[in-house]
């Protein structure tokens, strides 16, 4: 093909790009508000992802004695103050939570944060939907017009390491991180990003049945998870053991940990798929074949291969429909919000039955907070602001009111609302082992690919070997182009 | 010359002005007289939201164009190769010609139907059958995305689904709707076709108010049964609107992917991916807009397609 065959962008084709995007953003908003699941983590919610660019300039104000409020609906920092920087994050993270507990812990820090910065104002905006953000923040990195801050998906770090200043200031003072945070939010010996807190997968069970056909102990692994939940399909009038199987994230998400505790690795380091290498092959098939194995020996019925939603685990376990199920850390709460205590103290969690006893992993997520500016002032104010995230107190004070995990162990050793609290212990335990999913492209087709192969799996269209080889191949043709 | 002949008289002027205004008027009644003026509104807003965004999605498809990337090149007919050897490509498509023609077939078929029934009893003045008409209307107003959540709900596979458990209290088992691959494509059309009867119905209904009653009578006449005026008056006089109905119904099935989303996302693996939605996820799950968009061209080639296929077989040669 000729070179002048090829045409670089122009200003007006990034007009229309911008109008698809808008018309994406639209159709995907209404997507993901419907398929939202209620339970936090992975749902979706409506409205507009929030508009683009950045500032990071000088406003221009009063200075001086810093005058009127510290905080406003949309700003950090006093109206007076003469910079200002804009910053992309959620309702959730800033004084204006809908969960006004949680609401009246940030208005205490970011005023903490104000009170020590009058000259700097954070112009706030606020994304709504979540998924929508992640592409937002991609696009307009890729523009080179990121935000100076902004909130950014644990999961997508990896692809904005070359473009993130460092935290270190809010990060490196501390040594309790959990290994995955460091394995994540630390490149080239450096912070990138502050990981304030965290979710994971555990397996849900319930006591009761677990007493009458388990001893008491929860299975560990999947021969014990077999023989204990075919007891209880033939004994009770309900299933066993049930996961997220569906066409959706959760189906990969949840269900890595077995990958992972196998020793299996999706991308090397330059973001490459290595699925055909043999141990991550085999690793591949292992799970596939153990999807194969819940759905014959009947502790699981096919019916997970349409489960795309959080909810409707939930809805089976308070429905007496299941004994056990796979979930993540947050549906605790929700169950204790719908049901009496006598129900939902029933429901225990441990972690995640795994093809032996001494291998163990869980999915790990959460939003971290970024700095995307290389002006030294703006990174500084930043920082310290994030800072006020990360001591012990406050991120105990957060996760309590959130219903988040800490991503720092010491805080789940010393807080008393964590260390006597023996869900919290179990996961506390589980984060030993938690792993975040790469965050590079790729990652969106692994995923989609690994639904479409535990799907055909599930419901028999194909054998785990075929699955995970088709797998393979399809991510790899994709990588390949 | 004098001042007076350079400037005119007062006559002069007035005549002058007089003429201006007429051809002004002129001009004005020219300007309503001719269609141009009329359809030119109408004209500009299909050009600019019809036909460029048409152009742009041709123009696309021949690019690698990203919405990560900043920059795009042309690259020929790489993305429509590309799509057309993409992993469960031909499956998709499979899974699309069933999905369509069963969806058509049987939303024209019980278009027609409810049709009839409406029109007879409109005419018998049977009580109820304009809230018939509202109530099945309904079906075709509630968004994609809900009408998937509402089958979604009414097909859990457990005893507390909706369609379970009156399975289960006549004494029949629990039915794997959405987690069998051949059940959950009979789930999706089932859904389609309860979503588009209503607009088969309605224009369907319009289309046999049309047809002149003394046709029926003079068929009456001749001795003609039920079916045969149907089969020899309705049918031929409503040829029209049964080629634009089996039009509209196939572009509308063909372009279906919001309730498939809801319903089943396309699996379980690939039972119910449709080329709608997997040019939904090329676009916003992979942003890889080139290829998307050689998807819709490719679907736009199969609704042209279809209906020239309808035209050849519906409309003959004096347009009827």
């Amino acid at each position: 093909m000729p070179d002048d065959y090829h045409q670089s962008v122009t200003a007006d084709s990034i007009e229309r790009r911008q109008l698809l995007r808008i018309l994406g953003v639209a159709g995907a908003g209404a997507l993901a508000g419907c398929s939202g699941d209620g339970d936090g983590g992975d749902g979706g919610s409506n409205g507009d992802g929030g508009d683009g660019g950045s500032d990071g300039g000088s406003d221009g104000g009063g200075g001086g004695t810093p005058s009127g409020d510290p905080l406003a609906s949309e700003r950090i920092g006093y109206e007076s103050a003469e910079n200002s920087m804009n910053y992309w994050t959620q309702e959730d993270f800033i004084h204006t939570a809908e969960n006004t507990n949680l609401g009246a812990v940030h208005e205490e820090l970011l005023t903490t944060w104000a009170e020590e910065h009058p000259d700097w104002q954070i112009n706030v905006q606020i994304q709504t939907n979540l998924e929508q953000f992640k592409t937002q923040l991609l696009q307009a990195n890729a523009g080179g017009n990121a935000p100076p801050m902004s909130e950014c998906d644990s999961f997508w770090v990896p692809q904005f390491y070359g473009n993130l200043s460092p935290v270190d200031e809010a990060m490196a003072e501390y040594d309790d991180w959990y290994p995955f945070v460091e394995n994540v939010a630390k490149n080239d010996g450096s912070w990138r990003a502050v990981w304030q807190n965290t979710d994971c997968r555990a397996l849900y069970y319930r006591q009761d049945l677990i007493d009458e056909y388990a001893d008491g102990e929860p299975p560990r692994t999947w021969d014990k998870l077999v023989s204990v939940g075919q007891d209880i399909v033939d004994n009770e009038d309900m299933n066993a053991y049930m996961y997220n199987g569906g066409r959706w994230e959760a189906t990969t998400f949840d269900n890595l940990a077995h990958f992972w505790a196998l020793g299996g690795t999706l991308v090397n380091d330059e973001g490459a798929p290595v699925l055909d290498q043999e141990e991550n092959r085999q690793a591949l098939i292992d799970v596939m074949s153990w999807f194969r194995r819940t759905i014959d020996s009947g502790i699981t019925p096919q019916r997970v291969a349409n489960i795309n939603d959080y909810a409707q685990l939930r809805e089976a376990a308070l429905n007496d429909q299941t004994a056990m199920f796979l979930g993540g850390n947050w549906q605790i709460s929700t169950m204790k919000s719908m049901v009496d205590e006598e129900v939902w103290s029933n429901w225990k969690v441990a972690p995640i039955p795994q093809q032996s006893a001494d291998i163990a992993a869980t999915g790990v997520g959460g939003w971290t907070k970024a700095v995307f500016t290389d002006d030294e002032e703006e990174r500084q104010a930043a920082v310290d602001l994030y800072s006020q995230f990360t001591t012990a107190e406050n991120m105990a004070l957060r996760c309590r009111e959130g219903g988040f995990l800490p991503t720092r162990q010491t805080v789940f050793e010393d807080n008393e609302f964590f260390s006597e609290d023996e869900y919290f212990q179990v996961y506390s335990s589980l984060l030993e082992n938690g792993q975040a999913r790469p965050g590079y492209p790729i990652y969106t087709t692994i995923s989609s690919e690994w639904q479409v192969a535990a799907g055909k799996v599930i419901t028999g269209q194909a054998s785990p070997e075929d699955a995970a080889q088709t797998m393979i191949n399809n991510v790899n043709s994709e990588y390949d182009g | 010359m004098s001042l007076e002949a350079e400037t005119g008289t007062d006559e002069t002027r007035w005549a002058v002005g007089v003429n201006r205004a007429r051809t002004a008027l002129g001009r004005f009644k020219w300007l309503q007289d001719h269609p141009l003026t009329w359809i030119l509104p109408a004209l500009s807003i299909l050009l600019l939201f019809r036909l460029y965004p048409l152009i742009e999605v041709f123009r696309m498809s021949f690019t690698d164009m990203s919405l990560l990337e900043r920059t795009y090149s042309y690259v020929g007919f790489a993305q429509y190769v590309d799509v057309l050897t993409a992993p469960g490509f031909w499956t998709m498509a499979r899974v699309t010609a069933i999905f369509v023609a069963v969806s058509v077939i049987a939303q024209l078929v019980l278009g027609m139907i409810l049709a009839l029934a409406i029109d007879y009893g409109v005419k018998e003045h049977i009580y109820g059958s304009v809230s018939t008409r509202v109530a099945v209307l309904s079906a075709w107003v509630i968004p994609g995305i809900v009408i998937g959540i509402i089958w979604q709900l009414m097909m859990i596979e457990a005893p507390y689904g909706v369609l379970n458990y009156f399975l289960t209290q006549m004494g029949f088992g629990i039915v794997s709707w959405l987690s069998d691959p051949q059940m959950a494509l009979f789930s999706v059309i089932a859904a389609n076709t309860w979503r588009g009867t209503a607009f088969s119905m309605i224009m369907l209904y319009a289309g046999l108010q049309q047809v002149p009653r003394q046709l029926y009578a003079a068929a009456k006449i001749d001795g003609a049964s039920t079916f045969q005026r149907f089969r020899h008056v309705t049918l031929p006089q409503m040829k029209p609107v049964i080629f634009i109905n089996l039009v509209l119904i196939t572009i509308y099935t063909l372009n279906t992917f919001d309730m498939i989303i809801s319903l089943t996302g396309g699996g379980p693996g690939r039972a119910t991916q449709v080329l709608a939605l997997f040019m939904y996820f090329k676009g916003f799950q992979s942003f890889n807009l080139g290829e998307a968009a050689a998807i819709a061209v490719l679907m736009l080639i199969v609704n042209v397609g279809m209906t020239l296929i309808y035209m050849r077989y519906l409309i003959d040669e004096e347009g009827v």
